[in-house]
Parts: structure tokens; C-alpha cells; sequence
């Protein structure tokens, strides 16, 4: 029934909201799209994967190495894609397609180390359910949108309350100045970009529990989606990429419940034909920001 | 002779061609400064309207496939319009979304074969042999009938590519082609000047989904089967690839980009170093190249400097405004 | 003299800012009309509204008699209304000659096909199109970097390049948007004397000023902005002594220089 499929949809929308908030960090800080964000998201539920069933890790400690590994990765893709290109000072589409060249470098590289295939990620948390009244949810789903909400307010409060945080903002709305006021500004855009990665290493975590399994191909459906939440929700607005990701994953639960198997076959194409309709109402998304009055071209 | 005309480099040269008139359609797009990875959404179009044509109505290729060119057109200017206030990132991601969505469209519809798509397509490269078998006893120039015809296949996308290229470079030489830049330059400055901003930019990309749409319908005529995983989000960025590669500021840089990298990967499938296949790691070796590309040369291989032509150009502010400098000095004109 | 101008009670707000307040605004043809005013008076945002970059939330904009705030700016253009930009906004990577010729493109029409086959009247157009801006090029000066890009152009030069491209929209009313910033003693001379030789080839100027030698010498009215409201017209000597326009610029404060 309807708010059945709300939480269902909650539930997975937390996790593209976990991966939109790595994009629209990124963004805010940089201003370029980092299309590798995918599979830096693929990196943390390999890591976490390994880590849960080759060493037999438990759920927490699994997730946190898999924040850390796609942490990592983000180091990487900052001193490799993007740090080289911030000196040169080129145009936007530069970062873009760099960032795309090194998603292709990390997909294939870990389709070469271990294959495409998917594999099982089970983690102890049993089969049971939880029930709240007429609503129903795994314990899977559970955990996976208590930790998806407490990563979400973590965030929130290290941006609002850290000094990081402060100058995480300082740099998204003017790096200049805030370098002039004595803020590291490598340093932070650094902290940022592990941060972010760190984030969607949470989010693969949190959706290999979900669907029980993990591939080296898995980055691609979940980076698409992701942006498609972080334009729905105004880019680099971080409350916009939570709202975006939980309204898709609701929108796409409401599809596969009430369209048959219409609506199933379509459930991917919601993300993107939802963005398409706001955008041609209001080019900059739900929640951006118009970039004038009105002006006329 | 014969045997560089085998027909594996024929084949491969009709594939080249076939991503060099894509990769110009993504210029063409570009130079009105709309950076579009929708256009392998309009060749998916091109190319089932094609396959469609071909299988369901018998129709015959020099129809399908200009039709296939049609319809991608047709719903461009829909699609231009409905996109017209997106700027950047927002305009690339919104034809992605495109571009994903059609793929879906396309498995789920009925009569375009779901995800395996559709087979059996009419290949052009068989009916020219079978022709040429009905004509000759022997084939000509020492070639077997099916060189032949492959050869001429070949030519033929190649003749679309030159006349495509003719086509850009004297459009870019033109008004419209100063409207494109000037939008491309500065929008609100065009408009200002008298330029309809709106008109231009949905032709420009009415004009790339036409191309794009042709190349859709050569793919599904020189091909036997075409399924919507062809046409999905690693099309679109191989398209832009050869582009940013080739070089994205004259027009020849697009057909150097796909050229340079589709032979590349093609003979990395042989090769083998430290006993390792390169082919596997191809898709590592594109994404290396792109990297270290935008760092070393972020305009791509070739470059308006490098010609006397002057098309539309999209070099980087710092370059461009380096080399126009040192020139003026050398004119005499005081700064 | 007709009004080849008529701005009535123009007003627009972005939000709660009211960035111009119902402004009257009449030029006569064959003139020089200024619009001066301090920073953030609303100028430029005016020039905005009446060329069509934005919409009025009130009020109206007549152009030759014809109501042009619902147009758009290339519409607005072709109708014979032309500008140029506070902030030059030329086409740096074309020469100066190509600029000039892309402000042709509302008086010519060459299309796709003519254009690509080069076909007899579309080779015509272009060779005209080339002599139009060949003499505009040596109306403001600029003859001898005619095949230069814009961007490596200094610039005063830029500035005039903008005006000759403006020029090359044939307009009947010029708006030129702080044509002398920047510019020293001899160099506002000159673009006063071109402005002057604009008006004589029958071309009515509005022009936005800071620079008040010019603005004096130059305009033979007029209309000063202050907070989007218009509160002076006038002749260069009745708003040089008018209170309002005194208390705009300098104050209240009796320290203020003269």
C-alpha cells in the first residue's frame, strides 16, 4: 500500500542521496562534475565487500573500511584527474573529461583484477522484519536507512559545526577569499574529495546489504542516477541532493508498485524522465538557485 | 593490393568512418557551445527507425537510412527546444538523461526486440556482392566480390564523411557559421547583435541529431543485429572523446580523434606485452590517454593555430590568448 | 521632432528589490541623450529593459511608436536599436572585422544551403556584408588591425570595435553603455568626436556616463538616475544645478567639494 512504498522508497532514496551529497561536495568545492564518483561508490562496496566476507569483518567495521578504502581511492582521483588541471586553469569540460577517463581506468582495472561477475554480500543481520503498525521493513533496510540518516546528519553537523566544515563552505562559495583569510584551500578541496568519496564508499556499502551483492560494474546505474538526483536538487546544494535522492527512490517504488510490469520495466528511466520534465519547467532544478531575473535569450 | 584491402581493414574503415560522422555531429553541436551527449540517443534513433524500416517494411537503404537521419531531426527540435534554457553541465546531463531514457524506451517497446533488439537487418555490404556476383564472372581490379563490395561500402561512408566535412567547414565560413560562434562566444552578445539565439542552437542541433541519425542507419546496415546496449552512456562518451582528443576546435579534430583511437584499440588486439593481452586493457588505455590528453593538450591533438582554416574554434582562454598576443606585438600595435 | 524613443513609467523588481521605479524617459530623435547617475542607479539595468535583455514588471517601451518590452533583444535589434555593453562584450576569438560582420547578420539572410553551396546572392551578401564592415572599420580607426582578434586588441580599440559592431546593425537609436571608462583625456576626446560623427550620419545616441566632461560637452539632454527613480531632465546646465542631482552625487554633507 502507498506509505509501504514511501519507505520502501525512503530506504533506497537514502542511498542515492548518499551518493548525490559525494557529487554536490565535489561540485560545491571545485565546480566540476566528477563522473568517476561511480566508481569510487563501486570501490567502497569492494572494499567492504572483502573485508565482510574474506575476512569475516562485522557489519560497522566492514562499512567504515569501506568508507576508508573509497576515501582513499578520492585521494587518488584528486592528485591524479584533478589537481593537474586546477593549475592549467582550462575550461570546465577538461575535469569532465578527465574524471570520465579515470572512471574508465578504475571499472576496467577492477573488472580485469576480479571480473564483472556479481557476487554475494551477505552480512549477519538475519532475515527478520521489523513492523511499525501496517508498515513493514527488513532488518537489511533498517540498518541500511539508520546509517544512511546518520551519515546524513554527520555530515550536516561537521559542515555547520567543525571548523573543517566552515571552511569546506568558505571554499564552495569563493576559494580566493578564503585562501586570503588563511584557509588551506588544497588542504580542505583534499578533505572534501575524501570526504565526498567517503560518502559514496558508505552508500556501496549500504547497497551491496541491500541487494545482497556487489559487481565491479555496479558504479555505472548508481553514478547516472546520482546525477540525475544532484541536477534535480540544484548542484552543490547539499540539502537539494537529499530531498532529490529521496524523492527518486520514493518516485521509483511508487512506479513499480502501482505501473505493473510497465512500471518495472521502467523503473530506470524515472530518474532521468522525472529531471527532464523539472528541467524543462525550471532549468535549474528543484532547488537551485535562477541565475538572474528573468532574462530572455 | 589485395591484401590491404582485406576485408578486416575494410570493415574496420567503415567503422571508422560510421564514429567519424559521430564525432562530427557532436562538434557541430559544440560550436554552438551546447555540449550535448545526446547524440547517441539520436543514433540509437537513426538507427532503429532504420532497422524497422528495413525488416517490418522491406524498405530499401538509400531510404532507410536518410529517414533514420529524418527522424532523429524531428525529434531533436523537440528536444532542443525543451532544453534551451540549460546551460554546461546541466544541458550535458539533461541529453544523457535522453540518451538513457530512449535506451529504456527501446527495450520495453514493443516490436524493437527488447534487450537483444533487432536482428537480421539487410546488411548493404552482402547486397553489393550479391550484385556485383550477378554482373561479373570474375570481380575486377583482382579483388574477390565480397573486397569489392566491402570496398565500396567503405567508400561510399567515406564519400558522407567528406561531403560532411565540406559541409562544416564551409557552414563555419559562413553567416551561420559566424552566428554559431558568436552564440558560442557569448550568448546575450549574439542576440544583441541580431542573432536569433533560439533558432541557431536548435538548428545546430537538429543538424548533429541528422548526422548522428545517419550514422545510426549506416551502423544498422553494415551490421546485422542492433541491440540498445550499443547505444547507451559509454557510446555518448566515446563520441566525446574523440572530439576532446582529436581536437575540438577545427573540424578535421573530430576525424583525427576517431580515427587515432578507434585504430588504436583495434590493433592493441593483437598485441600482447608481457604476455598479457592488450585488448583487455584497452578501455584502461582510452581512459589513461584521456587523462593525460587534458592535462598536456586540452584542446585535443589538432588545433585552429596548426591550419590556415579557421572554423569554429573552442581552445582554451589561456592559449588562445597567449598566441593572439605575441602576434599583435609582432604587427607593431602598441598594447 | 518625433519621440524615436518613449519609455513610460518603466519599472522591475527582482524579488523585493525595486531595481528601476516607474522611469519616464523620452528621446527625440537627432539627439544626444545621457543617463547618468551614481553607481547602481539603475542604468544599465534600464538599457537591460529597454533592449529587451529584460522583462519590465510594469510600464512600457515604445521604440519608432512600437511597443517593444514583450520582444526579443535580436527582434528589438532588427527594429533598428542597437547597444553596446559596460563591460565589453566582443567575440574575442574573431577578428575585428568578423565581430563587425556578425552585427550584420539582422540585415542579412543567407541561409544554410546558400551559405554552404555558395551560391550567387549568398557570395553577394558576404562580399557586401565585407565592404560594410571595411568602412566601418575605418569610420572608428580600427582599419589597420581589421584581421586581428578582438581579445588581443587593446582597450580603447575594443571599445571602438564594439561601437563599429553596433554601428553594423544599421540602427536608427544607439545605446552605448559607458563607451569613455577607462579612457584618459585624448581618448575621450576622440570618442566624443565619434559619437558627434554617429549623430551626423543621422543616428540618435543614448548614452550612459560617468565621465562628466563628457556627459556636458557632448549630450544635449539630459535624465539623471538615482535608487531606479529618474529624479532630473534636462539640459547638461539645468541638472548641473539642479539640487536633486547635487544631493545624489555629493551629499548633504557642506564639507563636500564642489
Amino acid at each position: 500500500m502507498f506509505l509501504q512504498q514511501v519507505l520502501n522508497g525512503i530506504t533506497q532514496g537514502g542511498t542515492y542521496a548518499l551518493v548525490a551529497l559525494g557529487y554536490t561536495l565535489i561540485f560545491g568545492v571545485l565546480e566540476i562534475i566528477n563522473m568517476a564518483h561511480g566508481e569510487i561508490f563501486m570501490i567502497g562496496a569492494m572494499t567492504g565487500y572483502f573485508f565482510v566476507t574474506k575476512l569475516g569483518w562485522g557489519l560497522v567495521p566492514g562499512l567504515a573500511a569501506g568508507m576508508v578504502g573509497a576515501a582513499l581511492a578520492g585521494a587518488v582521483l584528486e592528485f591524479t584527474a584533478l589537481r593537474a588541471l586546477r593549475r592549467k586553469g582550462v575550461t570546465n569540460l577538461a575535469p569532465l573529461i578527465s574524471t570520465i577517463g579515470l572512471s574508465l581506468v578504475l571499472q576496467n582495472t577492477m573488472v580485469r583484477a576480479i571480473g564483472g561477475e556479481p557476487r554475494s554480500f551477505r552480512v549477519p543481520l538475519g532475515n527478520g522484519m521489523l513492523h511499525f503498525g501496517p508498515l513493514m521493513i527488513t532488518t537489511a533496510q533498517a540498518v541500511v536507512l539508520l546509517i544512511s540518516v546518520v551519515l546524513m546528519l554527520a555530515l550536516q553537523w561537521t559542515l555547520s559545526k567543525t571548523k573543517l566544515g566552515r571552511a569546506v563552505r568558505a571554499v564552495s562559495e569563493n576559494p580566493e577569499t578564503a585562501s586570503l583569510l588563511g584557509v588551506n584551500v588544497s588542504g580542505v578541496v583534499l578533505a572534501t574529495v575524501m570526504l565526498a568519496s567517503g560518502l559514496g564508499g558508505a552508500a556501496g556499502v549500504l547497497v551491496g546489504i541491500s541487494y545482497v551483492s556487489v559487481s565491479a560494474v555496479m558504479g555505472l546505474s548508481y553514478g547516472l542516477k546520482g546525477l540525475a538526483v544532484i541536477i534535480l536538487g540544484g548542484l552543490g546544494n547539499v540539502k537539494g541532493a537529499v530531498a532529490g535522492g529521496l524523492l527518486i527512490g520514493i518516485l521509483e517504488a511508487l512506479t513499480v508498485a502501482y505501473g505493473g510490469p510497465t512500471g518495472a520495466a521502467y523503473k530506470d528511466a524515472v530518474a532521468f524522465g522525472f529531471l527532464f520534465l523539472i528541467l524543462v519547467l525550471r532549468p535549474q532544478g528543484l532547488f537551485g538557485q535562477s541565475s538572474a531575473a528573468t532574462r530572455r535569450s | 593490393m589485395a591484401e590491404l584491402l582485406n576485408n578486416y581493414y575494410l570493415q574496420i574503415f567503415t567503422f571508422i568512418g560510421i564514429n567519424a560522422l559521430l564525432s562530427l555531429s557532436v562538434y557541430l553541436v559544440l560550436s554552438t557551445g551546447q555540449l550535448t551527449l545526446g547524440n547517441a540517443g539520436f543514433l540509437s534513433l537513426g538507427a532503429f527507425t532504420t532497422a524497422l524500416l528495413a525488416t517490418k517494411a522491406g524498405w530499401p537503404w538509400w531510404i532507410n537510412i536518410p529517414l533514420g537521419g529524418l527522424a532523429a531531426a524531428v525529434v531533436a527540435v523537440g528536444l532542443g527546444f525543451a532544453t534551451l534554457r540549460l546551460r554546461g553541465i546541466y544541458l550535458a546531463i539533461a541529453t544523457l538523461g535522453f540518451t538513457e531514457t530512449i535506451r529504456v524506451l527501446w527495450v520495453n517497446l514493443p516490436y524493437t526486440g527488447g534487450s537483444l533488439g533487432i536482428r537480421n537487418i539487410p546488411n548493404i555490404n552482402k547486397l553489393f556482392q550479391r550484385f556485383i556476383q550477378t554482373q561479373f564472372d570474375e570481380a575486377p581490379l583482382g579483388l574477390s566480390f565480397s573486397q569489392l563490395a566491402n570496398l565500396t561500402v567503405m567508400l561510399g561512408v567515406w564519400l558522407v564523411v567528406t561531403l560532411t566535412l565540406l559541409f562544416i567547414i564551409r557552414q563555419g565560413k559562413s553567416r551561420v557559421g559566424r552566428a554559431y560562434t558568436a552564440i558560442r562566444t557569448d550568448e546575450v552578445a549574439a542576440g544583441a547583435m541580431g542573432v536569433d539565439v533560439v533558432h541557431y542552437k536548435v538548428l545546430a542541433f537538429a543538424q548533429g541529431a541528422f548526422l548522428a541519425g545517419v550514422a545510426g542507419g549506416l551502423t544498422a546496415h553494415t551490421t546485422f543485429a542492433i541491440a540498445p546496449a550499443d547505444f547507451a552512456f559509454n557510446k555518448a562518451v566515446e563520441m566525446l572523446t574523440y572530439v576532446v582528443v582529436g581536437g575540438s576546435g577545427v573540424a578535421f579534430g573530430p576525424v583525427l580523434g576517431a580515427t587515432a583511437l578507434i585504430f588504436m584499440s583495434e590493433s592493441l588486439r593483437d598485441l600482447r606485452i608481457l604476455g598479457e593481452r592488450m585488448s583487455d586493457y584497452r578501455l584502461i588505455i582510452y581512459g589513461v590517454l584521456m587523462m593525460v590528453i587534458m592535462v598536456i593538450r586540452p584542446q585535443g591533438i589538432l588545433t585552429p593555430g596548426l591550419f590556415k582554416f579557421r572554423g569554429p574554434a573552442v581552445p582554451s582562454d589561456e592559449q588562445a590568448g597567449v598566441r593572439k598576443e605575441r602576434r599583435v606585438r609582432r604587427k607593431g600595435v602598441p598594447s | 521632432m518625433s519621440a524615436i524613443l518613449e519609455v513610460r513609467k518603466l519599472t522591475v523588481r527582482f524579488g523585493g528589490l525595486v531595481a528601476v521605479s516607474e522611469v519616464n524617459l523620452t528621446v527625440e530623435a537627432g539627439q544626444i541623450v545621457g543617463l547618468i547617475g551614481p553607481n547602481g542607479a539603475g542604468k544599465t539595468t534600464c538599457f537591460n529593459l529597454i533592449t529587451g535583455l529584460l522583462e519590465p514588471t510594469e510600464g512600457t517601451v515604445a521604440f519608432s511608436g512600437r511597443q517593444v518590452s514583450r520582444l526579443k533583444p535580436h527582434q528589438i535589434t532588427a527594429l533598428g536599436l542597437a547597444r553596446t555593453f559596460q563591460n565589453i562584450r566582443l567575440f574575442g576569438e574573431m577578428t575585428a572585422r568578423e565581430n563587425i560582420m556578425v552585427g550584420r547578420h539582422a540585415r542579412t539572410k543567407t541561409g544554410v544551403v546558400a551559405g554552404v553551396l555558395g551560391l550567387g546572392p549568398a557570395r553577394a551578401e558576404e562580399r557586401e556584408s565585407g565592404a560594410k564592415a571595411a568602412e566601418l572599420l575605418a569610420f572608428v580607426g580600427l582599419a589597420d588591425v581589421a584581421d586581428l582578434p578582438a581579445k588581443g586588441l587593446p582597450y580603447g580599440q575594443q571599445r571602438r570595435l564594439e561601437i563599429a559592431r553596433a554601428l553594423a546593425t544599421e540602427p536608427k537609436l544607439l545605446c552605448l553603455d559607458e563607451p569613455a571608462a577607462g579612457m584618459n583625456e585624448t581618448e575621450s576626446a576622440e570618442l566624443m568626436d565619434l559619437v558627434r560623427r554617429i549623430r551626423d550620419r543621422g543616428i540618435t545616441v543614448l548614452i550612459i556616463e560617468h565621465d562628466m566632461h563628457v556627459v556636458m560637452n557632448l549630450c544635449d539632454r539630459v535624465a539623471v538616475l538615482n535608487f531606479g527613480k529618474k529624479i532630473a531632465d534636462g539640459t547638461p546646465a539645468e541638472i548641473q544645478a539642479d539640487p536633486d542631482v547635487i544631493e545624489a552625487y555629493l551629499g548633504r554633507d557642506e564639507d563636500a567639494a564642489g
